[in-house]
């Protein structure tokens, strides 16, 4: 080796060296491991950042049967579908996903991956980064959360001033023709014989508001107090305040709590919810048959566990093709029942949805109809 | 005036528009008979059975046919009436009266070819008439 090449030799590998410490850097300070996974030794290699990003200790030697138990469950087959799709046809990937740290930690993960060719162009491996985005993921999170409830406020919002311009106009609309006919009219007695109507026009003009007034309750009283509520109390509550509409039309309730006996609920809202859902599969039940109407709770496990309420009825059913998207709106009735005021889907849509749940209805005529609410 | 128009009908399910509609017309003597259907399927039962067998007086020649009613509503009433309103051998004048200012709601009904025009609640007393004297 000549001097010059000896020289040369020296600055590379001070060059390497120098290399090394910011590629080490930028991995740490972004939290970003390395790994391998070797198809022909059937092997996977982690470097020392993988190894603390995963809570591992340094001497841990990961293998390819532990893989699955790296990522949340909800993720594990998407994410093995991910690697097998880049092993088999080198389909290169960037998600975000879940992983489980040794001490179960759960956190959000970018995972990063692309295919290993040998010389004969094969697939010999998949090689690529985890990143722990678990800080920035929940802020997204956040943000999505608070961006979703505002839309919906803003949607209940919109929904609101519609129902007050439209339900306002046909009241005052009403009055304006009164006059007009007053007008016109000639004798005294004509005249006071529409008195009647102006009565008429302010008793629905009164309940009208009386209804936008309970809208506005449920939306200022959100922030009321939430306690833990037990179903079966409240269904007892509701039931015996309803006896009587019970028993006359020989309505059965069923009825199972066993997944989720309580939630932590404004009392209120739910006694009002279960008596709304109650009554309608009562009012709305099939001719040919007495009411059974079956009410139980479970667990969404793929939603956080989330409370999810079902009441299901053998009723007449809503054809849902015609009214489904106007189930929920106000003053909307299908049946001819002359008890129908279009009020009470509506008032529990909006409870719901001011507490940040979500209801949905299933129904086939002369079957029944299963409202969900979860909440 | 010409002749005066015998039957005449009105779909909506707001009793009290309806009785001062009916009010109008009897002050005005705008019409014979009315026909009063409180929603869509009401009225559009009304036209399917007379299909099968009708007698030229239980044809309205006007409808007042409001937008917003539960069970059926206007939109659907419309859809249906539409199919079959060729096959009465009188022609049949139809008018959306709705309480609707919606511009979505004006320009769709007014580029139907079975509606007439849209009227706006409150009716006026001289616009009811001119559309019975039109029609007449």
């Amino acid at each position: 080796m000549t001097e010059s090449n000896t020289k040369q030799h020296i600055i590379s590998s001070e060059k390497l060296e120098e290399d090394n410490f910011y590629y080490r850097e930028s991995a740490l300070m972004t939290s970003t491991g390395s790994w391998y996974i070797d198809f022909e030794n059937k092997k996977s290699y982690w470097d020392d950042i993988t190894r603390s990003i995963l809570e591992f200790p340094l001497e841990f030697v990961p293998s390819l049967r532990m893989a699955k138990s790296l990522y949340a469950k909800e993720h594990q087959a998407f994410i093995a579908n991910t690697f097998f799709e880049c092993g088999i046809s080198g389909i290169p990937f960037d998600v975000e996903i879940i992983m489980i740290t040794a001490n179960n930690r759960k956190f959000w993960a970018r995972v990063i991956g692309k295919p290993v060719y040998n010389s004969e162009e094969k697939i010999i491996g998949v090689r690529g980064v985890f990143q722990d985005i678990d800080d920035i993921k929940q802020k997204e999170i956040n943000l999505e959360k608070t961006s979703d409830i505002v839309a919906s406020q803003n949607s209940r919002l919109f929904n609101f001033a519609h129902i007050v311009s439209h339900n306002l106009r046909s009241h005052s609309s009403n009055l304006t023709l009164i006059v007009r006919l007053i007008n016109e009219l000639n004798t005294v007695e004509e005249k006071l014989e529409l008195l009647d109507n102006i009565k008429n026009v302010s008793d629905s003009l009164n309940t009208t508001i009386e209804h936008l007034n309970e809208v506005v309750t449920i939306q200022t009283n959100s922030n009321q107090h939430k306690e833990d509520v037990s179903f079966s109390t409240t269904l007892e509550q509701v039931t015996t305040s309803i006896n009587q509409i019970i028993d006359t039309n020989r309505a059965t309730i069923n009825s199972d709590f066993s997944k989720a006996e309580s939630i932590h609920y404004i009392p209120a809202y739910l006694d009002s919810i279960l008596l709304n859902l109650i009554t309608n599969a009562i009012k709305y039940k099939h001719k040919d048959r007495d009411p059974i109407i079956t009410i139980s709770t479970s667990l969404d496990y793929k939603n956080n566990d989330r409370i999810v309420l079902k009441i299901s009825d053998n009723g007449s059913g809503i054809d849902m093709e015609k009214f489904g998207s106007k189930l929920f709106g106000m003053y909307k009735t299908f049946h001819y029942n002359a008890d129908a005021r279009g009020i009470g889907l509506f008032i529990t849509k909006n409870q719901i949805e001011s507490l940040n749940g979500e209801i949905q209805v299933e129904s086939e005529p002369n079957i029944g109809t299963t409202f969900t609410i979860k909440f | 005036m010409k002749n005066k128009i015998k039957l005449a009908c009105i779909i909506d399910d707001d009793k009290i528009y309806v009785n001062l509609v009916k009010k109008i017309i009897e002050t005005k003597k705008l019409c014979d008979h009315l026909l009063i259907f409180k929603d869509g399927k009401e009225g559009i039962d009304y036209f399917e059975t007379l299909l099968q067998n009708f007698e030229e007086e239980q044809i309205p020649e006007v409808i007042l046919l409001d937008l917003n009613m539960p069970i059926m509503d206007g939109w659907e009433f419309l859809e249906r009436f539409t199919k079959i309103k060729n096959k009465f051998n009188n022609p049949i004048t139809l008018y959306v009266v709705s309480s609707s200012i919606n511009a979505i709601d004006i320009d769709k009904a007014k580029s139907l070819s079975t509606v007439q025009n849209y009227l706006i609640k409150p009716v006026k007393i001289d616009e009811l008439e001119a559309v019975f004297n039109k029609t007449a």
